[in-house]
């Protein structure tokens, strides 16, 4: 899989751009605010309609605009020809044309590129609340499986509708019979949600293990572990502990008026050695585990779709050693096509030759 | 905003721009189309807009719009009355019918339950369809929509239903005809898996 032109118009500071990227390695080199992160940001939304700084659509728009476009052609993650584009306007919102034919879904985009982006911001997968790891939880299963977001927002609703119900009977003191039906919704979707991530959660424990090696000397071992907000022995059993955990909680949820299990109140655990990482471990240690963490869920989207993603570095070697950015830069022939930006080739080291080089400046880019 | 000449013409604007899909342009074309045509296509439009509000109600049985007290299919003998299909919206009934393939009667219980959009079983033409349900009722076929709303009305629909010993049945989901397999999501395809029928 790879992206071989991308045009954009009306995006970010973007007014109008074509770029023709390379098969494999690709830094963007400019001072701060000349639009770096944008470019990467806008690879990004082309394969998961979403921005990956969490911005609003209406703020990607260009300052004055009232839409921007995205659109991309190269590979697929099936090995075909694909043609890819997003476009938004303020009073319409927005549309995916794959192909040129309009997708109902914005699910249907899943899949057809993945990437995975890397920032200083990945810090917060481990200093940041669960909601920041499940979000980079989520995203990672997402793009190797359509069907899981489909799941995913029809769970989300049906937390919605329950808790709901569950505030109605509060004001109204009825019995709870409808709460049952959308507790079995609850119960079918949110296993199916649980035993998911858990098996994902094993694959991507084991990938960050051997990446968490190869770009540090630490000796030490991260692990990985998915926290259910309910216990259960085997993936068999997920039904049966979530239907137990709701009838525990019945009293608080009602309460409440709040849906208190489930998987959207589940943590992924950090541990370096066995200590809790997020609440104990170093500057330095959170680094690593966060890039070998990124790391491993493009390892991930490269084994599970056999194809890798597209890996977007934004500025993450100006914070690495010299020791750390050289066995990161050998690494990525490993993941296909990449996309780097940085303020000056040094931040690199020595291997900026290894790149097609552009130069962003004021939202024009130039080749070097 | 842009000042119309006429304070008619922007009430007409601001009256067709209230509905579904057209926006203030769209309204605007409409109004200065309706200036331009015939006397009498406006007229024949505005009375059939006044029509509707007129001549057209529910059916007392089957919550359907019709003109007269009971609708025709309800009053159609020629048509199953020991079937009866529910749907969500008076659409459905058309889309369903066109299929020429269901022969029973029809209950519409306008919209599905949904506490976020404050929508209750009571706001719902439940307890109508309950009181249709006589001995002469042998299969209520539950077609909402195939949604997390439409299942759960499903749902709570059978539990009312089942014990007064009349079969409820849900229409079948699964892979759409003329589809790829390929293309199908995972649940779609262990729907179908589920429901898969003997050739």
């Amino acid at each position: 899989m790879h992206l071989s032109t991308l045009l954009l118009a009306n995006f970010r500071n973007y007014n109008s751009l074509k770029l023709e990227c390379d098969e494999h390695a690709n830094l963007f080199l400019g001072s701060n605010g000349q639009g770096k992160t944008n470019l990467l940001e806008a690879i990004y939304y082309l394969c998961v309609a979403r921005s990956c700084r969490e911005a609003l659509d209406r703020d990607l728009v260009i300052i004055d605009g009232d839409a921007f476009l995205i659109r991309g052609s190269g590979i697929s993650s099936t090995g075909h020809d694909v043609d890819l584009e997003i476009r938004y306007a303020r009073r319409t919102g927005k549309k995916v044309l794959i192909n040129g034919q309009p997708q109902r879904n914005l699910s249907d985009l899943f899949g057809s590129m993945t990437a995975v982006v890397m920032s200083p911001d990945d810090r917060q997968i481990v200093q940041g609340g669960p909601g920041c790891r499940r979000r980079f939880l989520d995203i990672a299963i997402a793009q190797s499986s359509p069907a899981y977001l489909n799941a995913l927002q029809d769970y989300k609703r049906v937390v919605k509708q329950r808790n709901e119900t569950l505030r109605a009977h509060q004001m109204r003191s009825e019995s709870p019979a409808d709460l049952e039906l959308w507790d079995m919704q609850l119960v079918e979707l949110g296993s199916r949600i649980v035993q998911k991530r858990q098996s994902v959660v094993l694959e991507l424990e084991r990938e960050a293990q051997s990446l968490h090696g190869a770009i540090s000397d630490d000796k030490e071992e991260l692990c990985v572990t998915y926290k259910s907000s309910f216990e259960f022995g085997k993936v068999d059993d997920v039904k049966a502990a979530f239907i137990e955990a709701l009838a525990r909680s019945e009293r608080e949820e009602r309460s409440r008026g709040l849906t208190v299990v489930g998987p959207h109140r589940d943590d992924l655990i950090l541990t370096m050695n066995g200590v809790n990482l997020s609440a104990y471990g170093s500057q330095g240690q959170h680094k690593t585990a966060a890039t070998a963490i990124k790391l491993s869920e493009a390892l991930f989207l490269l084994h599970k779709t056999h194809s890798p993603p597209l890996l977007l570095l934004d500025d993450i070697f100006a914070e690495l050693d010299a020791l750390r950015t050289t066995r990161l830069i050998e690494l990525l022939p490993v993941f296909g096509q990449v996309f780097i930006t940085a303020a000056k080739e040094s931040d690199i080291g020595a291997h900026g030759d290894r790149f097609r080089r552009f130069n962003v400046h004021a939202g024009q880019v130039t080749r070097m | 905003m842009a000042q119309h000449s006429s304070q008619a013409i922007a009430t007409l604007i601001d009256e067709l721009a209230r509905l579904p899909g057209v926006g203030k342009k769209t309204a605007q074309r409409f109004a200065f189309h309706l200036l331009r045509a015939p006397g009498e296509r406006v007229l024949a439009l505005s009375e059939a807009v006044r029509a509707i509000k007129e001549k057209v109600w529910h059916c007392s049985t089957c919550w359907n719009f019709t003109e007269s007290e009971i609708c025709e299919f309800c009053t159609d003998p020629r048509r199953d009355h020991s079937l009866i299909c529910v749907v969500e919206q008076p659409n459905d009934v058309l889309i369903i019918e066109k299929t020429g393939h269901f022969r029973g009667l029809y209950h519409i219980l306008h919209g599905s339950l949904s506490p976020m959009d404050g929508i209750h079983a009571e706001d719902l033409k439940i307890q109508e369809l309950v009181s249709r349900l006589n001995e002469s009722v042998r299969e209520v076929v539950i077609a909402t929509n195939p949604n997390i709303e439409g299942n759960v009305t499903a749902q709570y629909l059978a539990r009312l239903i089942k014990p007064l010993n009349i079969l409820v049945t849900r229409p079948a989901q699964g892979l759409p005809m003329g589809g790829d397999l390929e293309y199908a999501d995972d649940v779609t395809i262990s729907r179908a898996f589920e429901g898969r029928t003997e050739l």
